[in-house]
Parts: C-alpha cells; sequence; structure tokens
C-alpha cells in the first residue's frame, strides 16, 4: 500500500486484505485485477492467452480508449455510471478510492490514473474530482436506519445461502471458490444501509449493465444483509453524537393467531411472523390473510400543541389504542364496524402510541383518528407519525461535507483532463484526450498501460505477468479478435463473464466443486444435490425455449426449484443479451427437430391418467402441479413445463433421464423402450410420452390428474366420479347446481331461472368463495370454452309458434325470473353417480341428464331428456339452439354461430321432432314443439363446440 | 394463565388489560390461599360433573358442523358448512366412532331433521329445504329431492338458513337471517317460516336478525337463539309465537306477502329501550332471556331442551343453549309471569374446542356438540370440532332455578345453603341495567341501577332463598352476585352470577309458576 489514510481506512485494508488471503493472495504484492471469468478460462477452460486476453479487454474495458472496431470477440465490462454516485457513496470513500483505488480495494479492475502525480497536487486532485462527483446528486443522505446483531446474523445467512459467495469470499469459513473472489472495499465507510439496501433490491436498477446480478432479496432481506454488510458501522462511536433515528411513519407487528381481544396482555403471548414498516394504521400489511389474525402498531406520536384531545378508532373487530402505556380507547370484541372514542389531555411532545388490532373473520376495517387544538377529526395524518428507533448505522470516519463549487468545476475539468470520462461517460461531458487505436498500440511499450512501469499519464492497472502476456497476445492476434464466437463460445464467454459458472456446470467448466456444502435446501426433502445444486446447463438450449429462457435469466419468471436455497438471479439484459440466442443455436440438436403432437382432447385425458397415480406412472409423486404439492418431494411443477420445455427434450428425458442429468431422482419409465403399462394410451413409449406432453401443454388450464389435492385445498377436481354441489356461482346465481364429470365437461345448473345454463371444459370449480371465511362469494366455473345454453328456459308452452320465448336473467335475485323454466325438484344420482335434473313445468315432470362424451378435437355435451306427462301436453316447445346465425349443416345437425361460440347441435332420434328456426328478440332460435306419445317423450341434444 | 382460573370459576370474560392485570393478581392471592390453609382440597370444577369427550374426527374430514340428527338406527347424522352429511356410529365410544359420509354438495347445510313417515333426512341448505334418501342401498343418498325453497338468497354470506326438527303438526321452522347485518334484500330474509308437510311454505314470525339454533321446549313450543347487532345489545333467547315480531325491524317489508298474520307492526323507534317500544308495538314478543354480551358469549346458537328427565342432571326442562364465539353452554330457565314468558341465564359449561353451533340431546340424555370456526372465531381453538358431553352423575353446588315474585327473587339451589352465608343479605349483590334498542350494532350496558337486597330468607329443607328486593326495574336485566353464598358443605357456587330478564312482576297474590 502506497499510502495510509484512517484508522478507518486501515481497518478497510486489512480486512479486504484477509479476504483475499483466503484467496491465495498475498496482502504484501499489489493485487492484479480479479477478473473471474479470466480466471475461469485460464484454470478450468484452459483456453489460450490470445483468448484470455480477448476476455481482459472486456473486463478491463479497454476498448473504451482503445477504439477496436472490428474486433467481435470482446463482452466490454462498461464502467459504474458515476452521475449518482455522490448520492450513493459518502465523500470520504471517494476521497481515499480515488487517491488509491489498488490500495482501498486490492483486486479492483479501476485503474490507478493518479499514480504519477505529486502528493501535494494529487491531494488537490483527489478533492476536486470528490467535489465534482458530489455536486452532481450528492451528497448522500445522512443515514436513518438502524440495526442489530440479529439483523446482522440474519444477513449473514441470506450472504451464505442466496448466492452473494458465488462471486463474493465467503466469511464462514467455507472453502474458497475455484476462481478469486471479487473483491469487496470497506463498505462500512463507504455508504449506508438506506443505500446498499436499495442497491441489492435491485443492483441492475441502480447500475445498468452491471455485472452483479439481482439476487431477488425481500425489502426485509435487503435490509438485513445491507446491515451485516456494513456490520461495522454497529460500533462506529460516531453514532453517538447522531440524532436518534426517527423516521416518519409506524411500526407494525403481524400476528398470524387467532385472538379474541385487543388487550396488549392478550397480545403479550402472541410472536409476531413478520416487520412492516407502514405510513398510516392500515390493514393493508403484505402477505396478510382474511381472517384469525391480529396486528399491533406502535409509533411515537408527536403532539404540536397541549390541549384535550380527543382519539376515536372504527374497526371491525376489536382493537384498543394505547397513549404513553395507558389505554385510551377501548374498541374491543369481536363486532361489527363500530367506533369508540377516548380523551385525554396531552403536553405538546413524543408521546408513544400503540394500537392493536385483530380479527376474527368476515369483514375488517380499521380507521384511527383524533382531535384536539386547533386539530379538526381526522385520521391521524403520518407527519405526525414516528417509527420509534434506536440509533442509525452512520458510515465510518464521517466528516462534515459542505460543497465547494469551484473545486467542483475544477474536478470536472480533471475527470475529463484525466481521462475517467472514458468509462464513466458522463452527459454532456467528452473526453479531452486522444487515444490510439486498439490495432495500433505497441504492447511492448514499456510505459504503456502493459508495460512494467506504465508512464504517468497511462492508467495503471497492477496487471500480472500473466495477464500482460495474454493482452499481448489478444492484441497481436487481430485475425482471432475480428473472428466472430461461434454460438458455444458466445455461451461459454458469457458464463464466464458473468460467472455462471460459480454455480451451473456445462461441459468441463463451472459447477460448486467443493463448495457443494454452500449450497442448501429451503427444509429437509430427499432430493439430495439435485435440490441444492443448480443444474447442469449442458443441454439448456435444446431443453428450454427462448422465450422461457429470457424470462429466467432476465425477468427472475419461471422459477421451478423452489426448494433450493441458492436464488437464481437475475441478470442484466445489458451485460448478457446474447446468451439466450446463443445457447439456442449452441444447443440445436442434430436432424429434424421431433413435431409435437397437436392438442386432442382425448390424448390429453390418457396424459392425465399416466401423470397421476391411479393407473398411471405417478409423476405426482415427485411432481406438483400448478401449485398443487406432489405426494413427495417438490420436484420441478409440471404446471411449468408448457411454454417452457421443448418436446424434443422431453422425449430424451423421459426415455432416459440419466442421460441427460447423471444421477439424477427422475426414474426411468421405459426401459428399453417399453412400458408397463400396456393397456393405457397406445401402450407404447411413444404414444404415452406423446399423451403426456399432450396434457402437460395446457399448462394452467390442466385438470389435476389423481393424487393431487388442489393448491389450497379448495378447487374440486373430479377424478373417479362427478362431483355434483351447489354453490353461488358467477353468470349463473345464487341456486347454482353444479355437476363435474371426469372426463373434464362440466355444466351448471340455474335453480332460480330452473335450467341448464352453461357448460365448459377443463378445471371445474374452485369452492374458496364460499368454502373460506365467510363465504359469502360467488365465483365464476374455472375451465375454458364456456358456453352458454341458449337463454331462457329450455322448455316453454307457447300459445302460438310465433309467440315470443320466456325470459330468464342470469345470476338475479329478482323474484320475477325465478322458476320460469319450472320448479325445481332438484336431482337424483344414476349408477354412475351422475346427476338427473328434474323439474316440472306445467305439470310435465322434466328429468334432463347432461353427459359429456370426449371426442378428439372437440368437446361434446350429450342432454339427455325424459318428459312425462299425466295430462295431455300441448304446445311445449324446446329450445335447442338461439344465436345470430343456425344453419343445418346435414340432416338433424345444425350449426349455430353465437358472438364469439360457434358449436352444433343435433337432436336424436333424428327426423322425429319437427324443426324449425325462426327469428325472434332480434336472433335466431332453433325450436320444435314436443311430441307426446302415451304420456312420456324422450330425445337427446348433443351439443359440440 | 391466572385469567384461565377465573374463567373456570365462571365468572365473567374479562378482556381488557388493565383489569385483567388487576383482577388477575387479585385472583392469584386467592389461589394461593387453600396452599397456606393447609389440607383444603382444590375447588371443583365444571369438569367434575359434566365431561367433554373430544369425538375423534379422521384426517382429510372437515367437519364444520351445521345440524345434528339422530336416526332410528342410533346413527348420529351431521351435516356440515361445506355440505356433505356424515353417519356417525358409535359417537360415544372415541376408540370406535365411524364416520361414514353420506351425502355431499349441499350449500352451507345448518339442519337437519329426519322423517319417520316417509323415511327421508331432510336437510338445509342455505336456498332450500332438501329431501334426501338411499333408495337403492348403495350407502349414500342418490336422491336430492327439492322439498321447499320458497325464499329469497341473494348470495350474501348472511343469508343463512336454520331449520328445526319437525314439530306436532308435521311442520319443519325454518329461520332465515338478514342480509348482511342491516337488511333485507331478498324474500323473507329476517323471518320464520313454517314449511308445511305439503312443502308450502307459512309465514310465522318476523323481525328475527341473525338466528343461530332452534329447538323445541317439553309442550312443542319453539324457541331460538339470536345473535347481538342492529337493534339487539346482547344475545337474544326469543319465543317464537306465531304472527310476532322479534324485533329487527329491516324484514318488516314482507308483511306485504304474509297476509295471514295480519298487517306490519308499528316500527321501533332508534334508540330506545325494549321496554318502551314494547308497550307501543303489540305484536313484539321481547326476549324470554337476553344473555349478556361479552359477560355470558357473544354467538348465540342451538336451544336444546333438557328431555332427558333426570339422565342429565337435574335440570329438567331447562334449556342448554350454546354460544359461538365463546365455545361455551349457558343454561336457560323460563317461566311464564302475566301470561308472558321470561327467565333467566347462567353460565353451564365452558372450554369446547370450536366455535358451538349444533347440538342435540341423545337418548341417553347425554349432549352431542359441533364446532366450528370458519369466519367466526371462537374462543375454543380448533377450526371445528365434535364433542360429547357427559354428565359424571355427581350434582354441582348450582342454583336450580330462579323466579320472580312480587318483592323479589326466589332462588332454588341444587343442594341445602349454609344458612349463614345464604341467609345473609349482604351476600347478595344485584345491579340491573338494559341495552339501548337501536339501529347501530350492539349497545353498552345503560340505565344501570343497584338494587337493594333487604333479606334473605332460607327455607327449613336449606334448597330455597327468597331475596326481597328493593329497585327491581321492568325491562331490565338483573344481574346477581352470590360470590360469598356456600353450600352446606362449604363449598361457593360452580357459577355465581345469574342474569335475570324481567319484563312481569307478579302480584302479591301470585307467586311464580312453581317453587
Amino acid at each position: 500500500m502506497r499510502y495510509g489514510y484512517t484508522s478507518g481506512m486501515m481497518k478497510g485494508c486489512v480486512l479486504a486484505a484477509l479476504c483475499l488471503a483466503a484467496a491465495g493472495f498475498s496482502a504484501d504484492a499489489p493485487v492484479a485485477p480479479v477478473v473471474a471469468g479470466y480466471y475461469r478460462l485460464k484454470d478450468e477452460g484452459k483456453a489460450p492467452p490470445a483468448e484470455l486476453g480477448q476476455v481482459l479487454l472486456g473486463e478491463l474495458n479497454c476498448t473504451a480508449c482503445h477504439a477496436a472496431p472490428d474486433a467481435r470477440r470482446i463482452l466490454a465490462k462498461g464502467a459504474p455510471d458515476l452521475h449518482d454516485a455522490g448520492a450513493r457513496i459518502t465523500p470520504q470513500y471517494l476521497r481515499h478510492f480515488i487517491a488509491n483505488p489498488h490500495g482501498v480495494k486490492p483486486g479492483t479492475t479501476m485503474p490507478d490514473l493518479l499514480h504519477g502525480v505529486e502528493a501535494q497536487g494529487k491531494q488537490d486532485v483527489v478533492e476536486n474530482l470528490t467535489e465534482y462527483l458530489i455536486s452532481l446528486d450528492g451528497p448522500i443522505k445522512p443515514a436513518t436506519q438502524e440495526g442489530d446483531a440479529v439483523q446482522a446474523e440474519l444477513g449473514k445467512q441470506l450472504y451464505h445461502t442466496v448466492g452473494c459467495i458465488a462471486c463474493h469470499a465467503a466469511e464462514n469459513g467455507s472453502p474458497a471458490a475455484k476462481v478469486p473472489s471479487i473483491p469487496l472495499p470497506n463498505l462500512a465507510e463507504k455508504t449506508t444501509v438506506n443505500e446498499l439496501e436499495t442497491f441489492l433490491l435491485d443492483p441492475v436498477k441502480v447500475r445498468p449493465g452491471s455485472r452483479m446480478p439481482s439476487s431477488g432479496l425481500g425489502q426485509d432481506e435487503a435490509h438485513a444483509l445491507a446491515v451485516y454488510l456494513l456490520r461495522n458501522q454497529l460500533d462506529n462511536p460516531q453514532a453517538a453524537l447522531a440524532a436518534p433515528a426517527k423516521v416518519q411513519g409506524i411500526q407494525v407487528e403481524y400476528f398470524e393467531e387467532h385472538v379474541s381481544s385487543a388487550s396488549l396482555d392478550a397480545f403479550s403471548k402472541l410472536k409476531h411472523k413478520s416487520k412492516h414498516k407502514l405510513n398510516e394504521f392500515t390493514l393493508n400489511v403484505a402477505g396478510r390473510r382474511d381472517e384469525n389474525f391480529a396486528l399491533k402498531f406502535f409509533a411515537v406520536l408527536d403532539v404540536p400543541r397541549d390541549g384535550k384531545y380527543t382519539f376515536y378508532t372504527t374497526s371491525d373487530d376489536g382493537s384498543f389504542l394505547y397513549l404513553d402505556g395507558k389505554p385510551v380507547v377501548d374498541n374491543d370484541g369481536a363486532h361489527g364496524p363500530a367506533t369508540k372514542s377516548g380523551t385525554v389531555d396531552l403536553h405538546a411532545g413524543d408521546h408513544p402510541i400503540v394500537v392493536t388490532f385483530f380479527q376474527e373473520g368476515g369483514g375488517m376495517e380499521l380507521k384511527v383518528e383524533w382531535e384536539g387544538p386547533n386539530i379538526k377529526r381526522q385520521q391521524i395524518p403520518t407527519s405526525s407519525l414516528y417509527a420509534a428507533a434506536g440509533r442509525p448505522m452512520i458510515p465510518l470516519s464521517s466528516e462534515k461535507f459542505s460543497g465547494n463549487t469551484q473545486k467542483a468545476e475544477a474536478g470536472g475539468k480533471a475527470f475529463a483532463e484525466l481521462g475517467c470520462i472514458s468509462c464513466h461517460t458522463l452527459p454532456n461531458k467528452k473526453s479531452e484526450r486522444q487515444y490510439k487505436a486498439l490495432n495500433d498500440l505497441n504492447s511492448e511499450s514499456k510505459s504503456g498501460c502493459l508495460g512494467a512501469h506504465p508512464a504517468s499519464q497511462a492508467p495503471l492497472y497492477d496487471l500480472n505477468d500473466e495477464q500482460r502476456t495474454a493482452l499481448k497476445a489478444a492484441i497481436a492476434d487481430k485475425a482471432g479478435l475480428s473472428k466472430a464466437f461461434e454460438p458455444s463460445e458466445q455461451v461459454v464467454h458469457t458464463m464466464a463473464a458473468l460467472n455462471c459458472f460459480a454455480c451451473h456446470k456445462r461441459g468441463n467448466i463451472g459447477g460448486p466443486g467443493d463448495r457443494s456444502d454452500n449450497f442448501k435446501m429451503t427444509a429437509e426433502y430427499d432430493m439430495g444435490e439435485e435440490g441444492k445444486i443448480p443444474p447442469l446447463l449442458n443441454h439448456v438450449g435444446e431443453k428450454i425455449e427462448a422465450d422461457a429462457l429470457e424470462q429466467i435469466v432476465f425477468e427472475g419468471k419461471l422459477r421451478v426449484r423452489p426448494m433450493m436455497a441458492t436464488r437464481m438471479p437475475v441478470f442484466s439484459k445489458q451485460a448478457a443479451g446474447t446468451l439466450v440466442d446463443a445457447f439456442q443455436k449452441a444447443d440445436t440438436a442434430e436432424g429434424v427437430a421431433p413435431v409435437a403432437p397437436p392438442l386432442n382432447q382425448l390424448t390429453a385425458k390418457d396424459g392425465r391418467l399416466l401423470v397421476g397415480v391411479k393407473g398411471g406412472l405417478g409423476c405426482v409423486n415427485c411432481h406438483g402441479m400448478n401449485g398443487a404439492k406432489s405426494l413427495g418431494m417438490p420436484a420441478p411443477d409440471l404446471g411449468s413445463v408448457a411454454g417452457r420445455i421443448k418436446y424434443g427434450w422431453m422425449r430424451k428425458w423421459l426415455d432416459n433421464p440419466a442421460a441427460l442429468v447423471p444421477g439424477t431422482r427422475m426414474p426411468q419409465f421405459f426401459p428399453e423402450h417399453e412400458t408397463v403399462l400396456k393397456n393405457v394410451a397406445g401402450g407404447t413409449e411413444e404414444s404415452q410420452t406423446n399423451a403426456i406432453w399432450t396434457y402437460l401443454s395446457q399448462g394452467k388450464e390442466m385438470a389435476l390428474p389423481s393424487g393431487l389435492m388442489p393448491a389450497g385445498g379448495y378447487e374440486l377436481v373430479p377424478t373417479d366420479t362427478p362431483i355434483v354441489l351447489r354453490s353461488f356461482v358467477s353468470g349463473v346465481g345464487s341456486r347454482t347446481t353444479l355437476a363435474g364429470f371426469p372426463e373434464m365437461v362440466h355444466v351448471a345448473f340455474d335453480g332460480n331461472g330452473v335450467r341448464l345454463a352453461k357448460a365448459w371444459r377443463g378445471r371445474f370449480y374452485d369452492t374458496k368463495s364460499v368454502w373460506q371465511g365467510r363465504g359469502g362469494n360467488a365465483s365464476p366455473p374455472l375451465g375454458i370454452d364456456i358456453i352458454n345454453m341458449p337463454p331462457g328456459p329450455s322448455f316453454a308452452v307457447l300459445e302460438n309458434p310465433d309467440a315470443s320465448w320466456p325470459k330468464i336473467q342470469e345470476a338475479t335475485n329478482d323474484e320475477k325470473f325465478r322458476n320460469i323454466g319450472g320448479h325445481s325438484k332438484g336431482y337424483e344420482l344414476d349408477k354412475e353417480e351422475r346427476p338427473v335434473f328434474r323439474y316440472i313445468l306445467n305439470g310435465i315432470e322434466i328429468r334432463e341428464q347432461p353427459m359429456p362424451d370426449v371426442k378428439a378435437n372437440k368437446t361434446n355435451l350429450i342432454r339427455k331428456f325424459d318428459l312425462s306427462s299425466k295430462e295431455p301436453a300441448r304446445n311445449l316447445y324446446f329450445m335447442a339452439a338461439a344465436g345470430t346465425k343456425i344453419e343445418e349443416k346435414s340432416p338433424g345437425v345444425w350449426s349455430v354461430e353465437d358472438g364469439k361460440t360457434s358449436m352444433t347441435v343435433a337432436i336424436s332420434p333424428a327426423g322425429k321432432f319437427k324443426l324449425s328456426v325462426r327469428d325472434s328478440d332480434g336472433h335466431k332460435q332453433l325450436l320444435f314443439p314436443v311430441i307426446f306419445e302415451n304420456g312420456t317423450a324422450s330425445f337427446e341434444v348433443e351439443v359440440t363446440w | 394463565m391466572v385469567s384461565t382460573e377465573i374463567n373456570e370459576r365462571g365468572n365473567e370474560r374479562l378482556h381488557a388489560a388493565h383489569t385483567l392485570l388487576l383482577l388477575g393478581i387479585a385472583a392469584l392471592a386467592l389461589s394461593i390461599l387453600p396452599v397456606h390453609a393447609g389440607d383444603k382440597p382444590a375447588l371443583p370444577t365444571e369438569d367434575d360433573y359434566y365431561k367433554i369427550v373430544k369425538i375423534p374426527i379422521p384426517e382429510g374430514i372437515v367437519l364444520e358442523c351445521g345440524g345434528m340428527e339422530f336416526l332410528p338406527d342410533g346413527k348420529l347424522a351431521i351435516s356440515t358448512r361445506r355440505g356433505d352429511i356424515y353417519f356417525v356410529e358409535h359417537p360415544n365410544d372415541p376408540q370406535n366412532v365411524k364416520f361414514t359420509k353420506w351425502a355431499t354438495g349441499l350449500h352451507e347445510s345448518l339442519g337437519l331433521a329426519y322423517n319417520k313417515k316417509d323415511g327421508f333426512l331432510y336437510a338445509i341448505q342455505r336456498g332450500e329445504i332438501t329431501r334426501l334418501k338411499d333408495t337403492d342401498g348403495r350407502g349414500h343418498a342418490n336422491v336430492y329431492e327439492t322439498f321447499c325453497d320458497d325464499w329469497g338468497i341473494t348470495g350474501d354470506y348472511h343469508e343463512y338458513a336454520f331449520m328445526s326438527k319437525f314439530d306436532k303438526d308435521g311442520n319443519l321452522w325454518v329461520l332465515l337471517t338478514l342480509t348482511g347485518s342491516f337488511t333485507s334484500q331478498a324474500r323473507f330474509r329476517g323471518w320464520c317460516l313454517r314449511v308445511t308437510p305439503e312443502g308450502k311454505i307459512i309465514p310465522t314470525c318476523s323481525g328475527l336478525r341473525s338466528p343461530g339454533g332452534i329447538g323445541f321446549n317439553e309442550k312443542g313450543e319453539v324457541f331460538y337463539n339470536d345473535n347481538q347487532g342492529p337493534w339487539q345489545g346482547g344475545d337474544n333467547f326469543n319465543y317464537l309465537e306465531p304472527g310476532k315480531f322479534m324485533g329487527h325491524p329491516t324484514g318488516n317489508k314482507w308483511y306485504e306477502l304474509a297476509a295471514n298474520i295480519g298487517p306490519k307492526p308499528k316500527d321501533p323507534v332508534d334508540k330506545s329501550r325494549i321496554w318502551d317500544e314494547a308497550q307501543k308495538i303489540p305484536e313484539y314478543n321481547v326476549p324470554v332471556v337476553i344473555q349478556p354480551y361479552n359477560k355470558l358469549g357473544q354467538s348465540g346458537s342451538s336451544v336444546v331442551c333438557d328431555m332427558s328427565d333426570g339422565k342429565f342432571g337435574p335440570f329438567t326442562h331447562q334449556f342448554f343453549s350454546g354460544d359461538q364465539h365463546h365455545s361455551n353452554l349457558l343454561r336457560d330457565g323460563i317461566e311464564k309471569v302475566n301470561g308472558r314468558y321470561q327467565g333467566w341465564c347462567i353460565l353451564f359449561r365452558q372450554g369446547f374446542s370450536s366455535g358451538n353451533i349444533p347440538a342435540i340431546q341423545a337418548p341417553d340424555g347425554s349432549l352431542y356438540v359441533g364446532g366450528t370456526s370458519r369466519g367466526w372465531g371462537a374462543v375454543g381453538p380448533k377450526e371445528f370440532a365434535l364433542e360429547h358431553l357427559v354428565w359424571t352423575h355427581k350434582v354441582a353446588f348450582e342454583v336450580l332455578d330462579m323466579h320472580v315474585a312480587s318483592d323479589g327473587f326466589d332462588l332454588t339451589f341444587t343442594e341445602p345453603v349454609d344458612k349463614t352465608t345464604a341467609g345473609n343479605a349482604s351476600s347478595y349483590k344485584m345491579t340491573t341495567w338494559c341495552y339501548i334498542y337501536r339501529a347501530e350494532y350492539g349497545s353498552p350496558e345503560v340505565d344501570k341501577t343497584t338494587a337493594t337486597i333487604k333479606s334473605a330468607q332460607v327455607s327449613g329443607d336449606g334448597l330455597h332463598v327468597h331475596l326481597s328486593v328493593d329497585g327491581m326495574v321492568p325491562g331490565h336485566l338483573h344481574e346477581l352476585h352470590m360470590d360469598d353464598v356456600r353450600s352446606e358443605k362449604g363449598l361457593p357456587l360452580l357459577h355465581q352470577a345469574i342474569w335475570y330478564t324481567l319484563w312481569q312482576i307478579p302480584a302479591k297474590e301470585t307467586p311464580g309458576q312453581k317453587l
């Protein structure tokens, strides 16, 4: 180290040096730039020097100065955008880092630009640059966040599990990574918890184009991790002088328990599930359930002046308001919305306020108001509430900073003159220096960047000899540098640059090696390494659809391995944009890709059987589906197959999983290409794989297979026998009978209007709306392809053939639409437990049985009618269809269009009834008079859509 | 911990932290006393007299109990809020109890009644009474026949329907909860209907708010529990006399469809007192017993009249009244004074596992109690439960009965009292109060007075005490605390407070109905 600074500074250096020592470096010698991709390709990829040089040219951002328009193998890293650096970084750190980047952050890729400047002049330049950077958007706001050892410990756990140590040094004695770790400087001096938390939540947003990805941290996690990384601030003596942390807002504890009193005593036994900071007294707490929970709000109330204050609470269920530890408003007990008040004399100043609230079930509400001298009755404003807090965490070596415009101006000039601007681009600022193009460089110059002693104008990187050799080789191999990457090379270079290899193995490179102990599961599952170690990426382009891969890498979606404690991060598109395309090209299998079979309902039905446990292969023993948990380990959710997995890979995977992923726990279902289930779905490997594929291709619309219970426990899935139940159904009404069939065609019968109202396909019905909480909500059918039966009743007595058809309004409570189709007599279940609906119209007993009939590409529903009448039944008509267009396609078969729906309707026995299409009420209606023989009539209507 | 002890002694529910703390310290001091006194055994608890036996529910069955009925073969049928009907064999034997799902797919079924004449099991759903039968011996119902669906339902969560057993005329009594707490948006919400054997409705009583259970007394008269809310400061135990109004006026618009019971009564005046409004509204059947809110319960449910003739203890023809929130049973006693029912309530048994909704008395006299706390939390911690309440054949020192006299109250005890403490007027404390009769939700206790116990005369056999009282207030609950009364054996009362809802005071010559 060439310069000494304050003791805080020393502490940072020692810390950083220790980390580096762990990674095999000596603290004494200057540390060469740590470039993960370079070491990865050198040590594991055995790449030749010229190729390693190409990596360094990108990582050290050489082309920012030395233009290389022909180079096609440089993945330039870029440098942080400094326009808001002054708002994120403390003045003392900027000062120290600019003066001595390699001492403050050994291993940094930032060159020392001031190595040739004399001591006195240097101090001025450093000061000016610091002033300049801070003048742009700074200085950093005073720290307000507090922290404690518990949070630091939580942060430490996160640091060592979510994935930080893939790139940064482990601090728990775990073995060193295979490549040197990206150094962390003395963060406790550099920034505040506030800023670091914001950065950690979304590094890509704060530093676009950065190699550092986002780890999908929640707010609380980002806070804990920031406290851990800045833990040296916890005992910063400077904090004692700072004002106590006083942040506007309310601290809230959330309890997921049933209590029936809001008294503090009742709360004293509870353990909170989560803590939050809110700006008002509200029930909008993240992650809260709707019943049996409780909340405790506490804050400091800033009372503006002495006087009499009245506090009001309106709550459902109960609440208490305490001031200065004494109960002021007792609104306790389980009840509907009720307002209570209490009046107290208060002195101006701070008064601790606590509001407790509990909810048992049903409606809920909380409003907290006050009125007092010059304060009209109103909700207590956020401006009067402070979250009580301890001492904030103050960055080490903090100094008072008062900007100096002149210095900042001089710093701005220096920023351009010194060449900082070449890497750290800023709007309206250009480099004032000219550099040679890459091709024209004399890489043997002793005083250049690559020389042993760079001249004072040249940046000092502290490169080691191997790095110099590599760079020289790359510059010398002009032809090599201008040759575009093969897709496979593109993959390797991008994965090396982003350090994907720290977790993922592909080919011979990467993977956790002897650090696999650092990879954990979120709970104990019998999944071995497959549950801990991120997946092998050998065939990823062949396996994953490009759109899905985009979502995985850049959007943080499609996380199918929630059991893994290590989180797949979200990368900057700017930094890794070509990766997905490269995967797709590099991994394209030879020959013609197999074509996925088209959707066929019969095949899908077979697939459902195969995936299930009853008579199937039992995929759901390990795999869940659309949130429904598997019967055993949490292998990837099968609901994510559609749109993510490619058909060709699925074929190979089901044929021989271990050939693709050695050591996988996925069993081989078709040994020797044979199936054990000869009587299902064609009985061959191909036919069964296709059936599974067809079924899984329905994604979110899949009806669950046998064995799985729907997530949440409220969705009903008919697997063996039909399910019949009454419910509130949107679009049908308050007296609906639903019938769900294992064939996954379902109907809804409206008991108010008394008629069959709807039919649909796919999933059946979610009872959450009626089985959760107080259960007074209507929910719609769950599936797809929902069709409405003709409007109005199925049958009507018409005075003459032109009389208009009676009307039924859907989902109404209007009594005038009740019993238009007859009087409901409920239903009976046949031997297969299928319902036969019974209703009586004008003394005629009507029995209607809806029965599904699955065909390959269409959904069919057969409505079977048996009518009987003691009296002669006259003028009874049946409406078979209604729509905008009705045509007879073939004898007895009619095509019907109605808005977006089109269907065919066939009546059997054909020819028995005289069907006719008429125009009535603005649409076409297909009707026929029902003919009775010996007091009975029977017919079937087949609806296909 | 300390608060549990208070509760087990049967004192009122205490909820404010500060009060609880103070009393808790007092209770702690009391609980230490026997230790210092030496050999005195711990005081008996409810559990010594009535045991709650938990019936194990097989995994996978969500038994959110709604209705119960005994079948001719002795099985206990239970309908659930998720719409299943289970047949339970050997419910009195937890080792051998067996559940069979007999029907499914009903909509929140809160009542079952078996009809011996036609062999159907009648179940009420939100929208209808359905009668069910297994006609082909499959072991579960295959006929789900709509018996009566002649009332309105909007889809609001609050629109529940409860149902009685068959009355002596073969009718079923249906109680239709209001739409929400405040409105009646569909036909006959807030009404009691009778449904004839032909499935036709007879509008019977108006003014219902949120019933929780219904039952008959030994004469076949019908009573139900209604829940605290608008126009109801406490939980009301009401007498369903055909043609009468029960107190919540919102549903009265349906009188236009109820010509059989005459014109719509006058609306009560908001923020008044029941007593005052009852003078002006002749159709108003005031609550027989008002169960004090929070002190005994806060959501009244089942009504079971003890018809066991002594097989379940000494409380023949008294009522066991469930409370969903407090997970307890109260005991209600009624008497007719000046031709009108009125009476008292006292805590009977606490500590059920979930929110009590249905209860039924078995042929052996024991009670089965079913619970659910979904949507409405309960003191009992379980989401749902089925429990068997069994008498141990020991009788606690309790108030057996309470009657109003022209100059006070007559108390009867289950065993002879200690004449010194029971004969001392200062062993009794009586306050009186009422609720505001108002459209707003619930009510505080208001118009409080202290009644003076002038004397307490113990009968020769020690079983009766006549309290001579100054300051009885018609229209008020009379809250009587007897903490210092001891039995001849030296025990305090198992439940030391009783609430008498006073409407009528007999003339001097007319003693209470029976003594």
